[in-house]
């Protein structure tokens, strides 16, 4: 028995099947772009365009409403270079970022471990009190701290006069104020990142961690073998986060507690970026120097992911 | 490129400006840029402008608050996006800036401001001048004065009566308040605003820039020397304690400092309900060395930015009207800043204002010592201030004397003004 092969499936004519999978391919090739499109125009035009134009401002003379913009070439990144400011804002910047990776990156390790072991209701309270700088703003923070370090009416005055010592100027003196900053962002930062680790912690597997202790090993051995190698990854974040974090949210307790004094010894190079633009609108410097802040972020970044990626450990 | 950024600032000016300022303006309406750094300045200014609009129902005013930090870029930006305000409340240092890059209108192109610029205080007027054009009304400002606790002062042995007058005399005395009574001394100034230094150099009777603006001469003999008679009180004698921005106010406020030489602002803050828990005086700032009895201003004052003449002519209208004596002083009464009419007590309100707030007197009775603050010139003023601030930071560490640091440093921003672009 023969059976028509037209009647039992009717095929399209070959010239039509090919004009159907020409446009079924080109609607797989192009859907992706037009799902991504929004989010694409968006990025472009508040991210990439400004970053962009930022970059070609930088070799510009202009004060932001001026019709003339004068072309200068390089000279307001060897204008930088000349800057009261900017050795003391590179030095800062660097001690911003290298200061946070103890007590940012750190430091809130063994307390998440801590928080760890100790269980869920327990350390509700240690939890609450640990974030609770975290959701407070800045602004408000940085005021509190100014009253709490007065070196004459200031709380912590109170509490130390009265064992009869003497709370020094810590943001009054150049050898103290930078430090005293670094510290409050540290307690600002502190519970935001104990809460990334103890994220981190509550991933690992527990039937790893009984199987260790079956085997009788100590709770370093378990730190060091189990629980640190599977929290390499949240680190990285963390790490990577905490740098971006100190180059950039620091800005809000130099800018009310100390201005960037005394004599610059608590600017840094976002500070110097936001007074050059806004507060003398010399936009060419300004730009300058986000152009240079970027790539040194860039830098950082692209550098610490090189070094640290054969270092991550993934579950 | 241009177009594009025009297209972007005209968008950002409409997102940072509030609703009711960025709404299509009606014809008769007067868009008013203003800071208020205080709940106080904010009430005032609008009972103020009700007052206004019920004397000229045909015009609505539409102020809009900003941050003290920002409004002159945010004037710029609302410039380009072709919606400046009509009026802006300017800082004095920046009048060149507004003038030069935000089209600031010049007062002669209204025929009244030639008789309502007559009626501020004379050492005021010329707070608004550039280029031989008035551009800045006279508003909100303050100067330093001497602050003094008399209970201190007496436990000290000294006398309430007769505050200091000279510099020597002030830090005598409060070295006397020191050693006999356990608290600090003085505070005078610290090392974080260029109006601080222009202050010290200017009470010591030096100029900060020659007669053509272009070169800075505060290394003169008397610079260095009233730089050198505010070194020797912090470093020598050690009657003023290391400070940050902010904490020499809590530290009088509350009974723990003898003196206190700060801006005629922090008035408000220990007057009325804030009361301080000492006998409060206020007096003029004491003259360093040479001093001819000069001390510079802070605060802003309304600049005109409408372009077009209609704006132009209601935005004159509402300086005219806060120009006038018990306007201006109740501006100041409400908000703590220095009058600015040429009699202000002339004024009944000002008369009972003065029974309840006697040292209110005090700042009226330093008016005439006001000069306009400096304006550094050029697109690097944020590296000249820097510089004359941390000047001061570097007298205060005790890195070198008067002679050695002052010097150089004029030297230094000299060469930072030579190659700027005026």
């Amino acid at each position: 028995m023969t059976v028509s092969f037209e009647r039992a499936v009717a095929l399209p004519a070959p010239g039509r099947l090919a004009r159907a999978v020409s446009k079924g391919r080109w609607r797989n090739r192009v859907a992706p772009f037009a799902y991504l499109a929004p989010a694409m125009l968006l990025l472009g035009l508040f991210t990439y365009w400004p970053l962009l134009y930022t970059f070609v401002l930088s070799f510009f003379r202009w004060n932001l409403v001026s019709p003339d913009m004068q072309f200068v070439g390089i000279d307001n990144f060897t204008g930088l270079s000349d800057s009261p400011m900017f050795d003391a804002a590179m030095r800062n910047t660097a001690f911003y970022v290298l200061g946070s990776i103890p007590l940012k990156v750190l430091l809130p390790i063994p307390i998440a471990a801590f928080l760890w072991a100790m269980g869920g209701g327990r350390s509700f309270a240690y939890k609450t009190i640990l974030f609770l700088p975290t959701i407070l703003s800045f602004v408000v923070v940085s005021l509190v701290w100014m009253y709490l370090l007065n070196p004459i009416v200031g709380l912590t005055q109170a509490v130390l006069g009265s064992v009869g010592i003497r709370l020094p100027s810590l943001l009054g003196d150049s050898d103290t104020a930078l430090w005293t900053i670094l510290g409050i962002s540290t307690w600002k930062i502190i519970g935001f990142n104990t809460i990334l680790y103890l994220a981190g912690l509550a991933s690992i597997n527990r039937d790893l961690l009984d199987a260790m202790r079956l085997d009788g090993a100590r709770d370093s051995q378990v730190f060091r073998f189990l629980v640190w190698p599977l929290l390499t990854p949240t680190t990285l974040f963390v790490l990577v986060a905490t740098v971006i974090f100190s180059l950039q949210q620091v800005f809000t307790p130099i800018d009310i507690l100390t201005r960037g004094g005394p004599a610059n010894a608590t600017t840094n190079l976002f500070h110097m970026v936001y007074i050059y633009t806004f507060e003398s609108f010399n936009v060419g410097l300004g730009a300058a120097g986000t152009t240079f802040l970027f790539l040194l972020i860039l830098l950082v970044t692209v550098v610490k992911l090189k070094l640290l990626e054969r270092w991550v450990h993934y579950q | 490129m241009k177009a594009l950024l025009r297209a972007a600032l005209a968008g950002a000016a409409m997102m940072i400006s509030s609703l009711p300022a960025t709404a299509q303006p009606a014809t008769s309406d007067v868009v008013f840029y203003y800071y208020a750094i205080s709940p106080a300045q904010g009430a005032a200014m609008n009972a103020l402008i009700g007052k206004f609009e019920a004397e000229n129902p045909d015009i609505k005013m539409r102020p809009v608050v900003k941050n003290f930090q920002t409004l002159n870029a945010e004037i710029k930006v609302a410039l380009v996006a072709g919606q400046p305000p009509d009026i802006g409340m300017i800082v004095t240092q920046s009048i060149a800036d507004m003038v030069e890059n935000a089209k600031a209108i010049p007062f002669d192109r209204d025929p009244s401001s030639k008789e309502f610029m007559t009626r501020f205080f004379p050492t005021l007027r010329g707070l608004g001048d550039y280029n031989g054009k008035t551009y800045l009304m006279p508003f909100a400002h303050g100067m330093a004065l001497l602050y003094y606790n008399k209970d201190l002062m007496q436990k000290a042995g000294l006398d309430p009566a007769n505050p200091p007058r000279k510099w020597e005399d002030l830090v005598v005395q409060a070295k006397i308040v020191q050693e006999k009574t356990s608290k600090f001394g003085l505070f005078a100034l610290g090392s974080d605003s260029d109006w601080n230094a222009q202050t010290l150099l200017i009470a010591g009777g030096a100029d900060i820039l020659d007669p053509s603006g272009k070169k800075f001469v505060f290394d003169s003999p008397q610079g260095i020397a009233a730089m050198q008679a505010w070194q020797d009180g912090i470093v020598k004698h050690k009657v003023q304690p290391l400070l940050a921005s902010g904490q020499s106010n809590q530290a009088f406020a509350s009974g723990n400092l003898g003196f206190t030489v700060t801006t005629s602002g922090m008035l408000l803050s220990l007057t009325g309900d804030r009361k301080p828990p000492f006998e409060l005086g206020v007096t003029t700032m004491p003259m360093i060395g040479s001093g001819k009895g000069q001390v510079p201003n802070s605060g802003a004052g309304m600049m005109v930015f409408a372009q077009d003449e209609a704006r132009q002519k209601r935005a004159f209208k509402f300086l005219e009207f806060m120009s006038r004596r018990e306007n201006s002083n109740y501006w100041s009464m409400s908000t703590g800043y220095m009058p600015t009419a040429a009699d202000p007590k002339a004024d009944p309100a000002m008369q009972a204002y003065l029974k309840v707030n006697p040292h209110y007197g005090a700042l009226i009775d330093a008016m005439p010592t006001v000069v306009p603050k400096a304006a550094y010139p050029g697109d690097r003023s944020a590296d000249l201030q820097n510089l004359i601030t941390t000047m001061l930071a570097d007298l205060i560490a005790n890195k070198g004397t008067a002679a050695q640091i002052v010097p150089a440093r004029a030297k230094e921003m000299n060469a930072i003004l030579a190659a700027s672009q005026m």
